[in-house]
Formats: structure tokens, sequence, C-alpha cells
């Protein structure tokens, strides 16, 4: 009993917006880790599983690199604090994004997409599944060099790992361009093929997801204290249990795992 | 994989901690730095309600208008709020915006004066952190609307020694400060400190003169509309009805600097969620690997 492809897309929006209306980094780090378990939970074995890792990774570099640019002005631990927190919402939802990546295939995407809609799903779903197709191709290049007996760790071997990933990415993009074109992908109507059930569980996590994003839009709208906690002057950010409960419907997806399927 | 596993625990738990470290570090940081003697600067706040003025003592020969809101804090315990990195006045006194929007509120907005001659005011143009201010000048924020001094609220006239200087003695009669209930304009939608602030009878005598002291900052950001205020202890010998011919400001009182704050309560059952969560997907990630 998989979750549709686009209770995922709900999920990963809600979670997105839950991470934007905020800069408080206990509502930041509940969502990480919430995004954390999910993936855990959740996610397709696979080379796309990598995708959360690299996300992770490329968060805290958003996140490093954004506290670092403070040390070009004016350095005290209020700016420091302020462009912390608001590296960490970006880190958030970079990581939302690699959760997603991994649970989900991009290409239910284009399947669920109503018939009118199908090339710029198509096109959306190509988008989407850029990082994690160049992460199992850099993971395959990886392996075929080390089977060369060439060192893939350190700095001087990234070129050795670049070239053959860009190719690899070109080749991937004509290998697809020739067989939509094959398939007579943009020439008429196109028929179903196996529509994925849309069941209790994908409508249970959307529900939860979209609970949690209302309530956070709301209270960003109503203006309520805690969202954005004060650096000047530095504050203890201010925790409202009901939005922490809000927040944590997020995990509802990796919750409702262990319940149904083996 | 087990390796796998293990650093991607020690990923998450490096990320809570990275978020939270800065923060942990953060209420050691304010210090009071009242000295008297030293340099001192006005600082009059005029909230379209009431003016107050701030002898504000400087710890540096020369600070920025921020700073010196800062330092009208620790002394007075003015309650404040910047936005925008530091660089925008979003809440001064209880008025204005609370989130970190500062101009939520607009057309109100906290205009920002120079001093100019002995007791004028003239609109800033730039940042009040780029400002510098030092012994004997005069600052202002009025709060209102208007994008020039012409159609902003001007502050008050105040000379130095309105809010500095040597205090006259004591005026017997109570100076008649203009009644804030006659203009109830609520320009935030929560300002409760500034309500708060309006209960006090108005003597010009020893009597702190209402001003903003009692609102803890350094309790969170709503303290200033959940705590009760607590009674300002110390009624300074200096305080004194300003000038009988303006009775426009009010002289600030020194308060005791708030007690610094801790974690809030939900943070911490927060942290406890986030670690739930973290075993939740170790367990989670060891059952789909483990037996088969």
């Amino acid at each position: 009993m998989n979750i549709h492809p686009a209770a995922w897309i709900a999920w990963a929006t809600c979670a997105g917006i839950v991470a934007f209306s905020t800069t408080n980094p206990f509502y930041l780090a509940l969502v990480i880790a919430i995004a954390w378990f999910v993936y855990a939970a959740c996610h397709v074995p696979g080379p796309t599983a990598r995708s959360f890792r690299v996300f992770l990774i490329a968060g805290l570099a958003a996140m490093a690199i954004r506290t670092a640019l403070v040390f070009f002005g004016t350095v005290d631990a209020n700016n420091v604090a302020f462009a912390a927190m608001e590296g960490m919402r970006l880190a958030t939802i970079l990581v939302v994004f690699g959760t997603f990546n991994a649970v989900t295939d991009p290409f239910g995407v284009v399947r669920m997409a109503p018939r009118r809609f199908h090339e710029p799903a198509l096109a959306a779903a190509l988008a989407l599944s850029i990082a994690p197709r160049t992460i199992a191709s850099a993971q395959r290049v990886r392996e075929a060099q080390t089977l060369r007996g060439l060192r893939t760790t350190g700095l001087r071997s990234l070129p050795a790992l670049a070239i053959p990933i860009l190719e690899t990415g070109m080749e991937d993009a004509v290998t697809l361009a020739e067989s939509m074109d094959a398939r007579g992908h943009g020439h008429g109507t196109r028929s179903r093929y196996r529509p994925q059930p849309w069941n209790r569980r994908s409508i249970l996590c959307t529900g939860a997801a979209l609970t949690a994003a209302v309530a956070f839009s709301a209270a960003a709208f109503t203006g309520v204290a805690g969202l954005h906690p004060s650096t000047f002057p530095l504050l203890w950010p201010e925790v409202s249990a009901g939005l922490l409960a809000a927040a944590g419907l997020l995990a509802v997806p990796g919750l409702s795992r262990s319940r149904g399927a083996p | 994989m087990r390796q796998g596993r293990a650093r991607s625990l020690t990923i998450a738990l490096a990320v809570v901690l990275g978020a939270i470290a800065p923060v942990l570090a953060a209420p050691g940081i304010a210090c009071a730095a009242a000295a008297s003697g030293g340099p001192h600067a006005a600082l009059v706040v005029d909230t379209a309600e009431r003016a107050t003025a701030y002898c504000v003592a400087l710890d540096e020969a020369s600070v920025s208008g921020t700073h010196l809101i800062e330092l009208a804090s620790e002394q007075y315990g003015l309650t404040y709020r910047l936005g925008f990195g530091g660089r925008a006045v979003c809440m001064l006194a209880g008025v204005g915006a609370t989130g970190d929007d500062c101009f939520g509120s607009y057309p109100n907005f906290w205009g920002y004066f120079h001093g100019t001659g002995d007791s004028g005011w003239t609109w800033a143009s730039g940042s009040a952190a780029d400002h510098p201010v030092g012994d004997g000048d005069r600052e202002a924020w009025s709060w209102g609307a208007g994008d020039s001094a012409t159609t902003h609220g001007v502050p008050p006239s105040t000379t130095i020694d309105d809010a500095c200087g040597v205090a006259p003695s004591p005026d017997p009669t109570p100076s008649p400060t203009p009644s804030p209930a006659a203009t109830p304009p609520s320009p935030s939608p929560s300002n409760g400190g500034d309500s708060s602030n309006d209960g006090g009878s108005q003597g010009g005598g020893g009597s702190d003169p209402g001003n903003v002291s009692n609102s803890g900052q350094g309790t969170g950001p709503t303290s200033e509309h959940t705590k009760t205020p607590e009674p300002s202890t110390s009624p300074s010998p200096t305080a004194a009805a300003p000038t009988s011919a303006s009775p426009a400001v009010v002289r600030a009182a020194a308060a005791a600097p708030p007690p610094s704050s801790g974690p809030p309560f939900a943070g911490i059952a927060a942290l406890g969620a986030i670690t739930l969560l973290g075993a939740g997907g170790v367990v989670a990630m060891r059952r789909r690997r483990g037996p088969g």
C-alpha cells in the first residue's frame, strides 16, 4: 500500500510551507528530524535513496555559507544568530526536497497528471529527477573508477569523476529524447497505463500535511509570536505546543507504514 | 552498512546541535553597561501617545543608533525589536510590529530623527545602524504615518538637559501629561505592554513615569503581552517632571535590568520530539535492512 505520488507532492509542499513560514530553530529542527524519520521509514531502495544524504549535505553547506556571509559585515552574536536561522530555514527546505526525491519516483508524477498536462508534467518530472539521476550516475561512475583502480576520494579525483558524469547526463538526455520520440510522444492523445490507486493512506498523509501547512500559514498571517524569534535583542525562541503538534503531523507518512505494510 | 547508519545518526545530531548552539549561547551576551559619568546621549521615544526621554550612558565614545536603543533597553528596560538583520526598528516600547516585517503596520512606522540645534529634530535619511551617536547627541523615534518630517509626527522639542541635565526641583503640582486614553489608536495588533503602561497616574514627582521598564524584555518575544508587569521598585530620585513649560516629554527612570530567561518549556519538549524521531528513524532503518 504505497503512498500516491500526488500525496508525496502535497507532503513535500506542505513541509516546505512550514519550513518557509518560520525561522524558529526549534520548529525547523523538528521538521528536519521528521524528514529524516520519513526518509528512514519510506525511502525507495535504490540509488535515489542517496539523494537524502546529498541534500542534507547541501543544506548544511547552504547554512554554513549563509552564516559565513555575516563575516563580511558587522560580526556580533545577533547577526550570526539571525543568519544561522535564515540558513537553517534554507537547509530545512533542501532536506525536505531530498526526502521527497528519496521516497518517490518522479515519473509517477507523469502518470497521474491529466492527459492535457502530460507534456508540462513530463518536463517537471525530468527537472525534479535531475538530482537523483545525477546522484545515481555519480555512484555508477565512482564504482567503475574504483574497479579500474583509480582513487575516487579527494579533490584531485574530481575531474576524473565529473567528466564521465556530465557525459552520462548528456547521453541519458539523448536516449530519453529518442525513446520518447520512438514511442510517439507529442503525437496525438495518450492512453493511460496502470492507474495508481489513491488509497486511504495517501488521503491520511495529505490531510495531515495540509493541516500542518494551514496551521503554520495561519500563524504567520495572524502574527503569532515565535515564528520569527527576535535576534535584536537575542531572545530564547518562544515555542507553542500547538504549532509543535501541527509540525508533528508531517511525520504521519513515516508512522502509517508500520501499521500497514510488512 | 552499520557505519553508514551511524554516520546518518551523527549527521542528524550535528544538524540539531549546530542549529541550537547559537541559541544556547545567546542569553549570556547581554551585559549591563550603565556607567554614570561617562558619555551620554538622549533618546526620545514618541509612541504618539507619550514621549519618553531616556538619558542613555554610552559604552563607547561613539555608538550606532541601533546600539543606543539596545543600551536604553539594558539601562531602562525599554522593550524593542529590530528587524531586517538589525537595520530597522520594528517595535519600541511595545508599539510596532512583532513579526519580522518591520513595516507590517504600514503606513504607521517608526520614523527616525536626529537632533538639530538645541532642541529640534530633522528627518534621518539613513539607517540607524550606520549613524554614529556620541556624547551629547540626541536621537528620536516617532511612531506615525508619513514619509518626511513634515507629514510624520515630529517628536516634541527636547534638549539634552531635558533628558540628562540636572533635574529641576520637583514640581509640587503634577504636570499635565496628555491623557493616554484620549488617543487610543492601536497601531500594532499586539501591544499589550502599551496598555499596561497607561495604567499608572502620571504624577510629575518621583514616581516612574510609566515607561516600559516593567515589561521584562529578555523573557521571550511575547513577554510584552503575556507577562504581568512587575512594579518598578526603584523610583529614581532624579526623576522629575520636565520643566513646566514643556510637559510633552517625560523623562525615563532607570530600571533594574530584567532577569535573564531560560529556554522555553515547549522548546525542551521539541528537543524531546526531535530525539524521538531520530531514534524512530534509526529503528525504521534497522527494521528495513536488518532481517532481510
